[in-house]
């Protein structure tokens, strides 16, 4: 018998260079855009004044746009929103920075900007800050995108919390050029059952 | 000095990402934090790791940061003042 009657209340996908929120394009633009521009793209076209977004690393900055569109389709986040987030790489973009930054040989030198990024986990402090969140995070590395295990994790998180259920969850893989990312908010309202199917389903079809 | 002031300007900017900001934007006595720039704890690291890459200045002792940091023009004279 399925116990948990939690809903989809908005989701986004940044793949390639478009931006979709929930089916519909916010931006596209031309493939050989190279990812950093076409975020920052993004952010001017979000139309808030938030400096920060400019310091973050790739990782970051795609979740930061991810979770503002989304919190303009659900609403404003519930400080006991929690984030259940999963990638395959980690914090890579800001690693192999940081690592060519420390191994040169000519004047090597460790920058304080890049390595705060050195973790994926940061991601999530930075969007908490943005949106006031005082809530329980998580950040997993699998080899690829794993609504059978997202979805049950997210379930018994909800349940733990008192009332007005409520989490960001999804897969935001990001190397140098390219983003893989899924982001998607569940709450009590919504016309989409948060399951393992809808989400393999929806992953699929945003990729097409 | 003026030439340093501008290439401080310069440097902060790329180095610390105020996109939206250009030199001209910058007064030599705008404070760099609290209410002035409003940089952070992690920018005042990147600035040391500044003066030590691009001037040969260490600064080892957080109090002399605390002056030195306080607008462009006291970053140009510490410079002006230290450097290799």
């Amino acid at each position: 018998m399925e116990l948990h009657n939690y809903r989809i209340t908005a989701f986004c996908t940044i793949r390639g260079r478009s931006i979709r929120v929930n089916g519909k394009e916010f931006l596209g633009a031309d493939p050989s855009t190279p990812l950093g521009d076409f975020l920052k793209l993004a952010y001017r076209k979000l139309a808030i004044d938030y400096p920060k977004f400019h310091k973050m690393d790739g990782l970051c900055k795609a979740i930061f746009i991810a979770t503002e569109l989304i919190a303009r389709e659900s609403g404003r986040y519930k400080h006991h929103t929690a984030l259940i987030f999963a990638n395959r790489s980690s914090s890579y973009i800001s690693d192999a920075r940081h690592a060519h930054d420390i191994f040169r040989a000519d004047n090597p030198v460790a920058s304080p900007a890049t390595f705060v990024y050195t973790l994926p986990n940061i991601a999530m402090g930075e969007i908490s800050i943005r949106h006031q969140l005082q809530s329980e995070n998580v950040f997993f590395i699998f080899d690829r995108y794993l609504p059978e295990f997202l979805v049950p994790y997210a379930n018994a998180t909800l349940d733990n919390q008192q009332a007005d259920a409520s989490a960001l969850c999804g897969w935001t893989e990001i190397t140098e050029g390219q983003c893989d990312l899924l982001l998607y908010h569940i709450g009590t309202s919504g016309s989409q059952t948060h399951s393992i199917e809808y989400l393999k389903r929806l992953y699929n079809e945003e990729d097409e | 000095m003026s030439e340093l002031t501008q290439e401080l300007k310069a440097k902060i900017i790329a180095q610390l990402n105020l996109e939206d900001l250009t030199v001209a934007d910058l007064d030599d006595n705008t404070p760099l934090f609290g209410d002035g720039l409003g940089l952070d704890s992690i920018d005042a690291l990147e600035l040391i790791v500044m003066l030590d890459k691009s001037y040969g200045i260490k600064l080892s002792d957080p109090k002399e940061g605390r002056k030195v940091f306080e607008t462009i023009q006291t970053m140009a004279d510490f410079i002006e003042a230290n450097r290799t």
